[in-house]
Order: C-alpha cells, then structure tokens, then sequence
C-alpha cells in the first residue's frame, strides 16, 4: 500500500450527489473508483501535451541561466550571433551523434 | 483551408522576442502544426533575456507546437551532408523532411532555398502573404 496516497479533495455537492448515483447504479465501486478513473481518462486524453512538456522542461533546465539580451542588436548581428550558436550547439551536442 | 506543417527557425523567434517578427500571425492560423526540436529550443533559449524564456516556454505549451525528440535517420543526415550545409543546419533540413513539413520559415536561408526541393523555403512575410 505504499505507493497510495490520501488526498483531500473540494468539490460541489451537486457533483458528489450526481457521483452517488453511479455507485448506487453499481458503475462504480466507490467514490475514488470514480476520482481515478476519471484522472486517468484526462492523463490519457492530455497524454501528448503531458509527454512534450516533460521534453520541454528537459531542455529548458539544460539550457537555464544561458539567455541573451539582443535587443539592442540590428536584425543582421542577431542572425550572425545565431549562427555562432548554432555552430557551438553543433559542437557541444549534435557533433558526436551526427558528425 | 488543409492542414499546413511547418518548422519557424529560431531566428523567427529571436526576432518576435525583440519586436521584430509577426510570428504570432502565424500560430494564430487555423490548421497549422509548427514542428520544433532540441537545436532549435537551445538556439533561442541562448538568445533572448532570461526574463523571456518563462514567455517562450508558455508560447510552446500551445498545442499547435509539436516536440521532436528522436533522432534524425541517417540517410537524411547524410543526404544534407552531401549538399554542403553547414553543420547545424543538416540537423534542421533533415527535421524538415523527417516531419514532412511544407514550408521552413526564416529571415536567413536564402542560400537554403536553392538546395532543398522537399519543402518550400520562405520568410514570414512571403508565408503571411501566401497564406492571406
């Protein structure tokens, strides 16, 4: 029983009496029978979102603290100073996979 | 209008950052999907102030945006290789056919457009004007 944990939740009352229903009616066992399938259906409906955010904070802790602030650069010295970090990106991780 | 697949490099995102692009035109487009990577989320991360990459990653969570993490077939490594990109820029040409994409958009591949036949090469405005 170690990997279950008691949670708290708030809800309106029309939506637990509409819940008793479903248990009455024998769909469900219990209250919280309804709460994880109902959680899993949103975890499998978001699954896409769920899996690109995991990337996408992966390479955003990799790369923290890294930010530049080109603002005051023309449109052709940012373009050049991509290039570079691109270039130095190719190095750092691309180089050993691809090169 | 069908559905349009295309890659923005990341110099469209350092622009739009600084003011300078009308990048949000096109995420706002119905039917599109905007492929990005690891090279290319790195290159803009480096490039924009901090203070922007909260905004950056809260453009991407929209679910036009789709994550390519895996590994680019060698085949279309090698195949870029042999047109004589420069090295970064096999990584994103072999993105751009792995995913299929219709167009890649930048303000700075005009050498790019002569090279690549699978897909269509253009700027924002060109794509904006296209699209209208």
């Amino acid at each position: 029983m170690s990997d279950i944990q008691r949670v708290n939740i708030t809800l309106p009352k029309k939506l637990i009496e509409k819940s008793k229903v479903l248990i009455e009616e024998g769909l469900y066992a219990n209250f919280s029978e309804i709460v994880r399938e109902g959680i899993k259906d949103e975890i499998e409906l978001n699954k896409a979102h769920i899996e690109k955010m995991k990337i996408l904070k992966k390479w955003f802790r990799e790369e923290k603290g890294k930010g530049f602030d080109a603002s005051k650069l023309t449109q052709e010295e940012i373009i050049k100073r991509l290039r570079k970090t691109r270039d130095q990106l190719w190095e750092e991780k691309f180089k050993h996979i691809y090169g | 209008m069908d559905e349009i697949k295309l890659i923005l490099d990341s110099n469209e995102y350092v622009f739009y950052f600084n003011n300078k692009s009308e990048l949000l035109k096109i995420v706002e487009l119905p039917n599109i999907k905007i492929f990005i990577n690891n090279l290319i989320v790195r290159e803009v991360i480096r490039n924009i102030p901090r203070n922007s990459v909260k905004y950056f990653i809260n453009l991407l969570k929209n679910p036009k945006f789709m994550a390519i993490k895996e590994k680019m077939p060698e085949c279309l490594i090698e195949k870029y290789k042999k047109l004589d990109l420069k090295k970064g820029d096999v990584v994103i040409a072999a993105l751009c056919e792995y995913v299929n994409v219709d167009y890649f958009i930048s303000e700075n591949r005009d050498f790019l457009r002569k090279k690549l036949k699978k897909f269509k090469v253009l700027n924002i405005k060109e794509f904006l004007e296209m699209v209208k």
